[in-house]
């Protein structure tokens, strides 16, 4: 069983990812499957004319999930896929609740082979969640999804249950318990076009990007990918190191080539980054695109033309990554924000294909702190990167410019001559200090 | 700043210096050099070269709006562009920076023997401690004209231990900050 940081937003507030990790294998997949049957007929109540083909592909995917918690294992890649489109296709006929549903069945079947299965339970949920939510169930389905997970707590702590234990189909017992069921017939039907939905429609389209000049496009495509990091080794916490390194070599060197606004010299071990994504491929979908946003990243960094569709695509696969944990409209908002503040700056000071742009360009990831239960990524930079921040209080008296740029400037050399690479200075923004006295 | 009108005294803006970022290869060096910035500035208090904010009462500063005095606009503009112009000439030496770091790896890797290895880590380290000294050599000298100019600098202590708390283990920090501080 896996055990690391506690994430994902749309989790039942009472119940999250370590208490789904610490059931056994078998159980979370029977878990991920009986949260996705819950929810089923949400995919056809809120999609009436849904065609029969997505029908039997969210049928099909629980099944596949439902078998597998019994010890049947077929393959289920083509059920995935198959329930991943009748997700694309609820969302593109604008079906916030029908497309949770398939997501919920998708995510179900998807834990079945993913070696991250306890992440694409917990995602399982989330988009059981959201699915309810969207269609004002959320009560009923969560009172039964709540009595799942405790009765298979139970009875795994009870009978000792160990990864290799199976669940058969009757554990459950009846889905709804006499009078409990949700009318399924007065759902009301949300739009996609709802908050969210607005969201979604708000990652960057190629034709903006190519308005941005040429290393304003590699820096938002390094923003992108090092926005979605972190979901990297949350929704595959048992990748080796020397992927996660060179996920984070890979944006670094994008950062660096948008930084010296130089096309990245292709060092050695980083040419081999899409081994990564291709490796990525046996865990979460969430972790293939989070890779991927990498990749891009530093395939935009390095070809001596950095076309607009790369950059399209990294903006689409961090969406793609962050929606794979539920946080999609977090990411794209913020996705969204990095964009407007390059264009607007661009515009502004008439940047060039020539001008550079730092990575502290772009400020804080997250404006208002990160968001709840976030994918966390342990140790490796951490540390380094939480230290407090360098607070410089400064009277500039009579001073002309030059000479408190001196001060800035020989601070910023310290730094330098210690090993650094130089000090930002920005102004703290909120607090301008009136001294009325200055005792001696 | 004179030419503020008197009730509101003399100006302090506070800025947030933020250790630029870089390769991975180089994260530790950016780490420890922030420490070593840290406690530089903290043995520069008992030195008497700079001045801890604490030593200006609470009481003596309050907040205002920017917008409030065309004087403070002013002031406040000429500091923004200060620091504008001090973050863009950063860049070169960071890229400097960068390439030095580079070479200094390439050179431990292929050295032949470990006493080959341990003579250029050596080496750099000497040199390393010599462009410390010269850099704050250069700082006391702008913070001279500074004060020349009616103006002054001002750290947190508080600040600058906790930054050295953080980086290392509660041991080591003790070691390395009490015979810089002035306490």
């Amino acid at each position: 069983m896996t055990a690391h940081g506690r994430f994902h937003a749309a989790l039942p507030t009472d119940l999250d990812n370590q208490d789904i990790a610490e059931l056994p294998r078998w159980a979370r997949v029977a878990f991920a499957a009986r949260c996705a049957r819950r929810v089923q007929a949400v995919f056809t109540a809120a999609w009436p004319e849904a065609p029969q083909e997505h029908i039997a592909a969210v049928e099909a995917a629980i099944s596949i999930a439902e078998a597998a918690s019994v010890g049947v294992r077929p393959s289920a890649k083509d059920v995935v896929y198959e329930a991943q489109r009748a997700c694309e296709a609820a969302a593109v006929s604008e079906r916030r609740a029908a497309e949770a549903a398939a997501e919920a069945a998708a995510n179900a079947a998807e834990s079945v082979e993913a070696i991250t299965e306890s992440f694409m339970t917990c995602a399982s949920l989330g988009a059981a969640t959201r699915a309810a939510e969207a269609i004002g169930f959320r009560g009923a389905v969560m009172t039964g999804i709540r009595r799942d997970f405790e009765r298979l707590k139970k009875w795994a702590q009870k009978e000792a249950w160990t990864d290799e234990t199976r669940v058969s189909r009757e554990f459950f017992g009846p889905l709804w318990l006499e009078g409990e069921e949700p009318d399924w017939s007065k759902v009301k039907l949300v739009s996609k076009t709802g908050e969210e939905g607005e969201e979604t429609k708000n990652i960057p389209t190629e034709e903006e990007i190519a308005q941005l000049p040429r290393w304003a496009r590699v820096a938002f495509a390094a923003r992108c990918a090092r926005r979605v990091q972190p979901i990297f080794s949350a929704a595959w916490p048992d990748a080796d190191e020397w992927h996660v390194q060179r996920i984070e070599q890979a944006i670094s060197i994008a950062e660096d080539a948008a930084f010296q606004a130089r096309s990245a010299t292709i060092a050695p071990g980083i040419d081999n980054v899409k081994e990564a994504v291709v490796a990525a491929l046996t865990s979460a979908s969430a972790a293939v695109a989070a890779a991927d946003a990498a990749y891009g990243a530093w395939l935009a960094a390095t070809t001596a033309q950095t076309a607009a569709d790369t950059v399209a695509y990294v903006a689409a696969d961090a969406a793609r990554a962050a929606k794979g944990a539920s946080f999609e409209r977090e990411v794209v908002s913020g996705i969204r924000r990095d964009f407007a503040r390059l264009k607007e700056m661009a515009e502004r000071e008439a940047w060039t294909d020539e001008t550079p742009v730092l990575s502290e360009f772009f400020g804080p990831l997250w404006l208002e702190g990160e968001p709840e239960r976030w994918p966390f990524v342990k140790a490796r930079r951490a540390k380094f990167y939480e230290q407090p921040q360098l607070e410089i209080y400064i009277d500039p008296g009579n001073a002309p410019k030059e000479t408190i740029q001196e001060v800035f400037e020989a601070l910023s050399d310290l730094h330098v001559a210690a090993g650094g690479l130089g000090l930002e200075f920005v102004n703290d923004g909120n607090f301008i200090y009136a001294m009325e006295k200055v005792p001696k | 700043m004179r030419s503020l009108p008197s009730e509101i005294g003399e100006l302090i803006s506070k800025y947030i210096g933020k250790a630029l970022g870089g390769p991975t290869f180089i994260a530790r060096s950016i780490a420890v050099a922030t420490l070593s910035v840290a406690k530089s500035l903290l043995g520069m208090f008992g030195e008497g070269f700079v001045t801890d904010i604490e030593c200006i009462k609470e009481s003596f500063l309050r907040k205002m709006k920017a917008e409030a005095d065309s004087a403070v606009g002013e002031a406040q503009k000429k500091m923004a562009e200060a620091a504008e112009a001090a973050n863009r000439a950063n860049l070169p030496k960071r890229k400097d920076a960068i390439a030095r770091t580079e070479q200094e790896l390439a050179q431990a890797k292929v050295a032949k023997t470990q006493a080959e290895g341990e003579a250029i880590r050596k080496d750099a380290e000497t040199r390393r401690l010599q462009a410390i000294a010269e850099a704050k050599a250069r700082l006391l000298e702008a913070l001279g004209k500074l004060r020349q100019e009616g103006g002054d600098i001002f750290f947190d202590r508080d600040n600058l231990r906790k930054i050295l708390e953080v980086g290392f283990p509660p041991e080591n920090y003790k070691n390395n900050s009490e015979s810089d501080s002035d306490d």
